[in-house]
Parts: C-alpha cells; sequence; structure tokens
C-alpha cells in the first residue's frame, strides 16, 4: 500500500491528478513554472481546496484541516516567523501541541544538531543567510515528525555549493529519519540528484512517473517536450577508460562519458542545456569542440540554436539573458563544452 | 551614543532657533506686541506656572488625551482583530472604515458638540474617533500584507486560526500598529486643542483662545511650543518602542 496516494484530485489547477508514494520514498515533482507543483503541495498539506481523494497508509485525510495533517511543509520562500528567534521558529510546533519544555527542549536540540544550526539559536531569521534560512524552515518542518515532509524548490535560490551541501543534508534526513519526501523543482539535475522517482507534470497533471533512466528511455518526448530538447545520439563504444569512464564515438564526434556501470550501449543523451556554448575556447578540454551555428530559434526565454559539431547536429539551449541576438550568427562559429556527469549512455 | 548626539543636535537647533528669534524681535520691524522676543514668550509661559493655571490645563488637556485616545487604540485594535479573524466582518466594516478615515476629526466637532453637548465627554469621543480609525485601518489592511505563506506554515505545524492570529498574525502586525500609533499620537493632541479651543472652558485649547480674546500673542506662542513639544514627546515614545522591535528582528 502506498504511504501517500492521491486519486482524482482536482481543484482551480489541478486535473484528476493521480500519484503514488512509497513509504521512505523521495519523490521530485519536476515540472515547468506554472504547471502546478506548488499548488499540488498545498492540496496535499490541506491549503487549498480540490475534490477527489487523499490518503495516507489507506486513510483519506481530505477533511482534516491544515493543523490536523501532520504534515512538514517548507514553502519556496520559507516563510520563517520574523518575529521569533530561530529556537522559536523551531519549537513553535511542538509548543502548540502542548509537550512539556523539557521534551520541547530536546526535540528541537536534536533536530537543530541534525541540520547543524544550534549556533544560530538565538538569532532571528532576517539576520540569516539564505542557507541558514533553508536550514531553519526545514528543521522547523521536520521537528513535528511529519508524516510526509513537502518541500517546494528548497535549493532554487541558492549558490552551488550550498545547493550540494543542503542536498546532502536532505539525504542525511531521509536516512536518519526515514522520512517520506515530495520534493517540487523545475530543474532535471535537482530531479535526478535526490528524488528515487521523478514525477513529470504539466498543465496540473502528472504526465510520467519513473526514475531518470527509465524517463529517458520511455518518455524522452515528454522530458523534450516541457522541459528542453535532449539529444539523443547512436554511438559505439571506443574503449573502456579508469574511473569508470568510456570513450564513445557518435559518427565523426569523439566524447567521454561515465559507463555507470554499463558495458553494451548503442545511444548517449545529452539535455540541451548543458550543451554549453562560449565564445572563447573553453578552459576544460575535455568533450569542448568548436561548432558552426546552424539554425537559432526563441521559444519562450530561451534560444534553441542548432549546431555541427564535425557533422553531428546538437541542439543547445540558452537563457536569452545569456548572449545577444546578434551574436548568434548562422554560419558563425562557437565553442561547445558537454561537461562528462551530464552525457548519459543507454 | 546616538541618542545622545541626536538630543545634543536637537538642543543645539532650538538654541540657535530662540537667538534668531530673540533678534529679528528685538530689531522691532513688526511690533513687538504681534510678535514678541523669545524671551517675553518664556516670561509669560514662567508667569502662567506661577499662576497655577498652566500646569492645571495641561493636566487636564493630558488626560483628555491619553483617555481619548487609549479608549480609541483599544477599540481601533479591538474592532481590527476581529475584523481579521471573520471574513463576513472585514467586508462590512473595511468600506466604511476607509470612508470615515477621511474625515477630519475636526469637522466632527461641532456635530458631537449637538449630539453629546459641550461637556467632558466631547474633546474625549474627538480623541477617541481619530485614533481608532486609522488603527483599525491599520490593522486590516496590514494583514493583508502578511505574507500568506507564514500563515500557511503556521497552520501545517498545527495552529488553528486563533492561534495564528495571536501568535503569527498581532505579533508582527506590531510595528505597523505602533507607526500607526506614533502618527495617531500627534494627532490626538492637535484634535484635542481643537475641540477645547471650540468648545471647552478648560485645557490648553481654552486657554490660547482665552489669551486670543486679550491679545496676549507671548501666551498664544508659549501654548503653540507646549503643544508642539508634548506632540513630539508623544511621538517619539512610540517611535523609541517600534525601532526596539524592529531592532531585535533585525529588520533595521
Amino acid at each position: 500500500m502506498p504511504h501517500l496516494a492521491l486519486r482524482n484530485v482536482t481543484n482551480f489547477i489541478l486535473k484528476n491528478l493521480n500519484m503514488d508514494v512509497l513509504d521512505r520514498e523521495i519523490v521530485a515533482v519536476l515540472g515547468r513554472s506554472g504547471a502546478g507543483k506548488t499548488t499540488l503541495l498545498k492540496a496535499i498539506a490541506g491549503l487549498v481546496k480540490y475534490s477527489g481523494s487523499i490518503m495516507m497508509d489507506g486513510e483519506p485525510i481530505d477533511d482534516l484541516p491544515p493543523e490536523r495533517r501532520n504534515l512538514g511543509y517548507v514553502p519556496q520562500n520559507l516563510a520563517l516567523f520574523p518575529h521569533m528567534r530561530v529556537e522559536d521558529n523551531i519549537a513553535y510546533g511542538l509548543k502548540i501541541r502542548g509537550l512539556s519544555e523539557r521534551s520541547i527542549k530536546e526535540r528541537v536540540r536534536y533536530v537543530m544538531d541534525l541540520l547543524d544550526i544550534h549556533h544560530l539559536k538565538d538569532r532571528y531569521p532576517l539576520t540569516l543567510s539564505g542557507g541558514e534560512r533553508q536550514r531553519v524552515a526545514i528543521a522547523r518542518a521536520l521537528v513535528i515528525d511529519p508524516r510526509l515532509l513537502l518541500l517546494d524548490e528548497p535549493l532554487s535560490n541558492l549558490n552551488i555549493g550550498l545547493r550540494l551541501q543542503i542536498s546532502a543534508e536532505l539525504k542525511k534526513i531521509r536516512k536518519e529519519l526515514g522520512v517520506t519526501m515530495i520534493y517540487v523543482t523545475h530543474d532535471v539535475d535537482e530531479a535526478r540528484g535526490l528524488g528515487d522517482r521523478i514525477a513529470v507534470m504539466d498543465d496540473g497533471r502528472i504526465i510520467a512517473v519513473g526514475t531518470y533512466e527509465e524517463l529517458l528511455v520511455r518518455k524522452m518526448d515528454i522530458l523534450s517536450d516541457i522541459l528542453y530538447p535532449h539529444n539523443v545520439l547512436r554511438c559505439s563504444l571506443v574503449e573502456e577508460i579508469p574511473e569508470g569512464l568510456v570513450k564513445v564515438r557518435c559518427g565523426d564526434l569523439t566524447l567521454i562519458a561515465a559507463s555507470e556501470g554499463r558495458h553494451e550501449f548503442s545511444k548517449v543523451v545529452i539535455p540541451s542545456n548543458r550543451v554549453y556554448l562560449s565564445f572563447e575556447r573553453p578552459r576544460i578540454r575535455v568533450n569542448a569542440f568548436k561548432a558552426r551555428i546552424v539554425d537559432v530559434r526563441l521559444d519562450r526565454n530561451l534560444y534553441e540554436i542548432t549546431l555541427s559539431v564535425d557533422g553531428v547536429l546538437l541542439k543547445s539551449t540558452a537563457s536569452i539573458e545569456r548572449f545577444n541576438p546578434s551574436e548568434l550568427r548562422i554560419g558563425g562559429s562557437v565553442y561547445v563544452q558537454i561537461p562528462i556527469r551530464y552525457i548519459t549512455v543507454l | 551614543m546616538k541618542m545622545r548626539s541626536r538630543i545634543v543636535k536637537l538642543i543645539l537647533f532650538l538654541c540657535s532657533l530662540a537667538l534668531g528669534w530673540e533678534i529679528l524681535a528685538r530689531l522691532e520691524i513688526i511690533p513687538s506686541y504681534l510678535f514678541p522676543p523669545f524671551s517675553a514668550v518664556l516670561m509669560e509661559f514662567a508667569e502662567a506656572i506661577y499662576r497655577d493655571q498652566l500646569a492645571t490645563n495641561y493636566m487636564i488637556t493630558l488626560f483628555r488625551v491619553l483617555a481619548g485616545f487609549g479608549a480609541g487604540a483599544a477599540l481601533g485594535l479591538f474592532m481590527g482583530s476581529i475584523s481579521i479573524l471573520t471574513s463576513r466582518l472585514r467586508e462590512l466594516l473595511y468600506p466604511i472604515v476607509s470612508f470615515l478615515s477621511v474625515i477630519p476629526a475636526v469637522a466632527l466637532v461641532p456635530l458631537l458638540m449637538i449630539w453629546v453637548g459641550m461637556n467632558e465627554a466631547l474633546p474625549l469621543l474627538t480623541v477617541m474617533f481619530c485614533s481608532s480609525i486609522p488603527i483599525f485601518y491599520n490593522v486590516v489592511s496590514g494583514a493583508r500584507q502578511i505574507d500568506k505563506e507564514i500563515l500557511e506554515v503556521a497552520r501545517t505545524l498545527g495552529a488553528d486560526r486563533k492561534r495564528v492570529l495571536k501568535d503569527i498574525l498581532l505579533p508582527q502586525l506590531a510595528p505597523l500598529i505602533l507607526s500607526a500609533l506614533k502618527l495617531e499620537a500627534g494627532m490626538a493632541w492637535r484634535t484635542c486643542f481643537v475641540a477645547e479651543m471650540l468648545a471647552m472652558g478648560s485645557g490648553l485649547g481654552y486657554m490660547i483662545i482665552d489669551a486670543e480674546s486679550t491679545l496676549n500673542v507671548s501666551l498664544i506662542m508659549a501654548l503653540i511650543l507646549i503643544l508642539s513639544l508634548s506632540c513630539y514627546a508623544f511621538q517619539t515614545l512610540f517611535e523609541v518602542i517600534e525601532l526596539r522591535i524592529l531592532r531585535r528582528w533585525g529588520a533595521r
């Protein structure tokens, strides 16, 4: 029996949404902005009205108000209570439950140690940095021992270093407390890095569920469609090199990729947003090539650029802020670099 | 340290103002019964204190301001709080109060003179009215500005509506309420003055009208000074509290 089950959940945004989450699982809900990801979390938390049914361990929770659902919710803007010290922010959920001073103290201390924020306990939220606030918000949601932790884009406002740290901490929390999590993001790499499974959401529905590899194999069109195109190249193995890497040949293009323990494969997949363009020779020489611009299109707020690298066609997407339209001339040349970790062999 | 240098600056400013005033008046460009020197105002001030008239009337006005303002603030807060909780009441009251809030309190004095008569209730009611409306208005419109997600998170943590009001909404509105109180504190003095001028036989406002009838310009000026100092002191009190809260939260 799934830990959480949504059946035909419908409201002003969600459309007959169905979804299952297993006990202790992390499901990453992946979708563009406006797909209804936040509304989905709010429906589960009981903060928006819906029809249909949401069940936890087989019991419907639709009639319970948010304060009786016992879920941890971390909204995107974190929503720390500005008038309370960090310690009081975290303790709030326990104070409402009327626990004794001593057990509140113990429990708060445990969670603060888990997230390594004990030194912040007397500070006020407005004085904290982005990463610190994120930890406090997670601690506040965890302290009530929730049946489910709902996280809305928890890494989106952080720099790369903090992203790695916080996602490592989320993994640690899952391991130590065995919390089931639903994790909303618009970033494939985040979804892939943290989620046991990825649920792809579009226009108020869950349109595909699976691991990243499963989605690449079965639902490539969906990933390409709602996010950005993925390059799929037929290839053959040239040689295996140490540290789990392989050299593969796709037409006249030779790439280095991580084998992920595979010895047989016939294609590589490269998300187009990971085909990096620059006008200066890239400092990293691995998988760096000179390319010719074949076509440039503007789709929403993204450039979709088609490139020819040694006669192999590759698609690259970049946000419109990245380049000046006049720089991307058709027929012009440009450097391409593809980081090893974004190449998947199948 | 900061506070002290602020006070020093203020005193220096006031001293130079008084000096300039004194020199200007001593030049007798304007006849001194129309524009008396600062020293004459001070003398009048001292004499009024000596005659015991000033202290008595000051206490009367102070009482009216404090009582009217206290009652008005309490009423505004109470009405505001229950309006936050019940959306139906809010929808009913908010437009009415928005409309009332643009009426200058002074314009109500003649009406109240007829309705309640020229007695102690008049300045009290006027002050109460002028302080309760803006505070209600600030509580309700402030509650709308508070991040909705903060209230939602409080709900998921187990708080029902009443606890959200008590633990989350009102404490967060405190700076906003204080800044409304700050503005209205000065307003309360001014309103009380006008009510006394128009309708009362006691208080500083009455004294100023009385001085006008005897063409005692020095006393009028002394009273104006007292009024502005009282307004200022009252406002500063609330400003200090407001700043203290905001600083504690790290907002300033």
